[in-house]
């Protein structure tokens, strides 16, 4: 099933690449008369659709990720989750049934005595689980590898919350009116860390990265080798958390 | 006898129609009382609204479920189709929303016709901590 | 066996069916309540979490939904290993079925978080998903059993009637499957994870359907104030002994397999051992009330056998609801471990605790509504068509 998911992307991205092409070409010319700088700028993540010119889709040439060095993150330190809080709307935590999409971790290696602390949310798999246990498609995986809740669907049934293995999904489980405008969310559906969809579809880094005051955190595109996640990633060596699992995650920790 | 009986059939229907005729004719006195379709206001200055005011009303469900696909799902941004700007535009000068007061917008027209009014649960409806796409800005 | 002919007839009309349906009324409006206080307030007034996302109503609903396989048994024996002796049995065994399935089903949307978009549910298909396959088989589950119940009654239907219950023995076993695999294809959870859940599903059916197919048949010989029908006893007590035991020895086997392997060993620790609430639901409710309290009773034949066996079937049943408390909640409670290895030192969502849960009153109230239903199907059901069988003159 995996599988199929990662020949469907593929059978997408053939087809597409001679027009994107084609649309790079015809972007190129006109981006420098016509485009905004700041569509400009977007077309790294973004390909534009060609049924409307100016509107811009999540491209599968692209996999977000993240790198989550807790070599350099402190315990004491919750910017990050704060950070994500204020940039979602998400009320600050007080009970098991409020939701967390971040949550600060820290860990005692039981052989050597050592501590560490990081933060920890969706991993945005490649062959994400509760992608394959949502019975209406409602938690999907978008072509840039980032995995979302398509609220519009979700019915409720909280499968993918018992799916997933990092404990990254959450079920809302009373009223909501605190939305900010660009992330909707309400009471009854499941919900998990959307790596700030909205502020990297604008060519921005996630909330909790943009916060990070030790730089413990690193957005980017693992699927560009130049990129500066690749590369740390390659020197790092890091690694997902639970690989046993083969899931193939897009967030990835170096010093666990 | 016959004739009679005949008579006596048609002034019932005839009494039948009539209470039909004064029933319709209640019931459009009520609902004209009660004040008939909202008026709602809109404000031009804000510039103008996607197509004129009859394909809005008639199309604006089916924009807006074929948008929301193509956003959510295929991550289209800088659409034609934003519910956000659809509140930025609509919202109340008083209530600052379109679904806080009986008199806002969507919600005026969708009580009259007892639609449920579903965007609202998730979507912000209520202007205030909007930082709108279009204006592109960051931090 | 002396010589009886077995008519069918309808349930009949006392004082006391409507006494019931009233006692039933109240609990499907506290149903009803509890529902609606859900849906308005959210889940947040349950004793359900992001740690415990299925509580009570999950463990009532999962209950009726195996039972209701089970509870097409006597049916099936009827129908597929054509026994004729089971025939006027088979139309209550299957109305049990549909009256079990839905209202399992029930209690399943109606904790829905959108228990409003069903029709997305009905039309949205992600075909990776065993829930996704569960909508296919419950809904064709029931329109096999409406054909089935068709084929005995009509004229018309008599040659399919073998067919038909083919068809349905068939589909009750991939049905029963289908619930089993809804644990057993999770990766993340060390109490589920494991293809033995099928089989370990469908035994524990066989077991659950039966006892709730006795106390219904003589719950309603009871109401219908007939003389109970004993001609089939001795072997319907025997069949309840052998799947008794072989859910127990699915039951086990499911452990030992978790046990087996290191990373989920501390489960198995866990739910035997140190889970506190689920460790005594276990042993309490499951194995000693569930298993030994029956196997005791309905194998020492000094017993008086009838009663032996009803009392047996109760504590089936309440053993069965204890099974599935003590496994999904207790399944749930039982922490996700993303970073193996590791000690917890602190965490900002309690990772390595064991969650708490209190069933609260929404959900129980929703639990009792569903088996309210449940029965007030039954009753309703037998009052309609001829279900119950009687010694004839």
């Amino acid at each position: 099933m995996n599988r199929n998911d990662s020949c469907r992307d593929r059978e997408i991205s053939e087809t597409d690449r001679s027009r994107r092409a084609f649309l790079a070409s015809v972007a190129t010319a006109m981006g420098a008369v016509s485009l905004a700088p700041g569509i400009f700028l977007m077309s790294v993540g973004h390909e534009v659709a060609a049924a409307d010119e100016g509107v811009r889709r999540a491209s599968a040439s692209v996999r977000w990720g993240l790198l989550i060095d807790a070599t350099r993150c402190r315990a004491d330190c919750d910017a990050c989750v704060l950070a994500c809080h204020q940039e979602n709307g998400l009320p600050l935590p007080q009970s098991s049934a409020d939701v967390r999409w971040i949550r600060k971790v820290t860990l005692r290696d039981p052989k050597s005595g050592a501590e560490r602390s990081f933060p920890a949310m969706c991993m945005h798999c490649a062959h994400p689980p509760c992608v394959d246990v949502c019975p209406t498609g409602a938690s999907f995986k978008r072509a840039d590898g980032i995995v979302l809740v398509n609220r519009h669907t979700c019915i409720g049934c909280r499968y993918c919350v018992m799916a997933c293995p990092y404990k990254a999904r959450n079920f809302v489980h009373a009223p909501v009116t605190t939305q900010k405008p660009e992330v909707p969310r309400g009471m009854g559906c499941a919900e998990g860390c959307t790596l700030c969809v909205h502020r990297v579809d604008q060519g921005k880094e996630p909330a909790c990265v943009a916060a990070c005051p030790t730089g413990a955190l690193l957005f980017g595109d693992l699927n560009d080798p130049h990129s500066a996640i690749a590369q740390r990633v390659r020197e790092l060596n890091a690694r997902p958390l639970r690989s046993d699992l083969k899931l193939d995650p897009g967030v990835r920790f170096f010093g666990v | 006898m016959v004739a009679r009986s005949r008579w006596h059939h048609a002034a019932l229907l005839r009494r039948w129609r009539a209470w039909l005729v004064t029933l319709c004719a209640l019931t459009i006195a009520v609902v004209a009382l009660a004040g008939g379709p909202p008026q709602v206001t809109v404000y031009p200055e804000r510039g103008p609204c996607l197509a004129d005011a009859a394909t809005m009303r008639r199309d604006h469900p089916k924009m807006l479920h074929e948008q929301k696909h193509r956003t959510v799902v295929l991550g289209e941004r800088g659409a034609r189709v934003q519910l956000a700007q659809c509140v930025s535009c609509h919202a109340g000068a008083q209530s600052h929303s379109v679904v806080a007061s009986e008199r806002d917008f969507c919600r005026a027209c969708h009580d009259y016709v007892a639609v449920k009014l579903d965007c609202f649960h998730c979507h912000q409806g209520t202007l205030g901590t909007q930082s709108a796409w279009r204006s592109g800005e960051g931090r | 066996m002396a010589a009886m002919t077995i008519a069918l007839d309808h349930y009949r009309l006392s004082a006391r069916y409507w006494r019931l349906l009233a006692l039933l009324a109240l609990f499907l409006a506290g149903g009803a309540l509890s529902f609606f206080a859900m849906e308005h307030w959210g889940h947040a007034i349950t004793g359900m979490s992001n740690h415990i996302v299925w509580g009570t109503p999950h463990v009532a609903a999962i209950f009726l939904i195996v039972a209701a396989s089970g509870a097409l048994n006597v049916a099936s024996i009827a129908s597929v290993f054509e026994r004729v002796e089971y025939k006027p049995r088979a139309p209550l065994s299957v109305w049990l079925s549909i009256a079990l399935l839905v209202s399992g089903l029930a209690i399943l949307v109606l904790d829905l978080g959108q228990p409003g978009r069903l029709t997305v549910a009905m039309t949205h298909f992600n075909f990776t998903s065993i829930f996704a396959w569960n909508v296919f088989l419950y809904t064709g589950l029931l329109a096999l059993a409406v054909f089935y119940l068709w084929t005995i009654y009509s004229p018309f239907g008599k040659p399919y009637a073998k067919a038909a219950g083919v068809a349905v023995f068939l589909w009750r076993l991939i049905l029963t499957s289908g619930t089993g695999l809804i644990f057993g294809f999770l990766v993340g959870r060390d109490g589920y994870g494991s293809a033995m859940l099928a089989p370990t599903f469908i035994a524990l059916s066989l077991a659950w359907g039966l006892a709730l197919f006795l106390l219904t048949e003589a719950g309603l010989e009871a109401f219908a104030e007939l003389v109970p029908l004993t001609d089939l006893q001795d072997r319907l007590r025997k069949l309840l002994i052998v799947f008794v035991a072989a859910s127990l020895y699915f039951v086990v086997v499911h452990l030992m397999t978790l046990a087996y392997f290191e990373r989920n060993s501390a489960f198995v620790r866990f739910l035997l051992l140190k889970g506190g609430q689920f460790t005594a639901v276990f042993w309490l409710g499951y194995v000693a009330i569930g298993n030994l309290l029956p196997l005791f009773w309905l194998l020492n034949k000094r017993n008086q056998p009838r009663r032996s066996m009803l009392l047996s079937s109760l504590a089936v049943v309440l053993g069965g609801i204890a099974f599935l408390y003590a496994f999904i909640i207790g399944g749930q409670a039982y922490p996700l471990q993303p970073f193996p290895g590791y000690e917890v030192v602190a965490s900002g969502f309690d990772d390595g605790q064991v969650a708490a849960y209190i069933p609260s009153l929404p959900e129980i109230g929703l639990a009792l509504g569903g088996f309210a239903l449940a029965v007030t199907v039954i009753l309703v059901g037998a009052r309609v068509w001829p279900f119950v069988p009687r010694r004839d003159g």
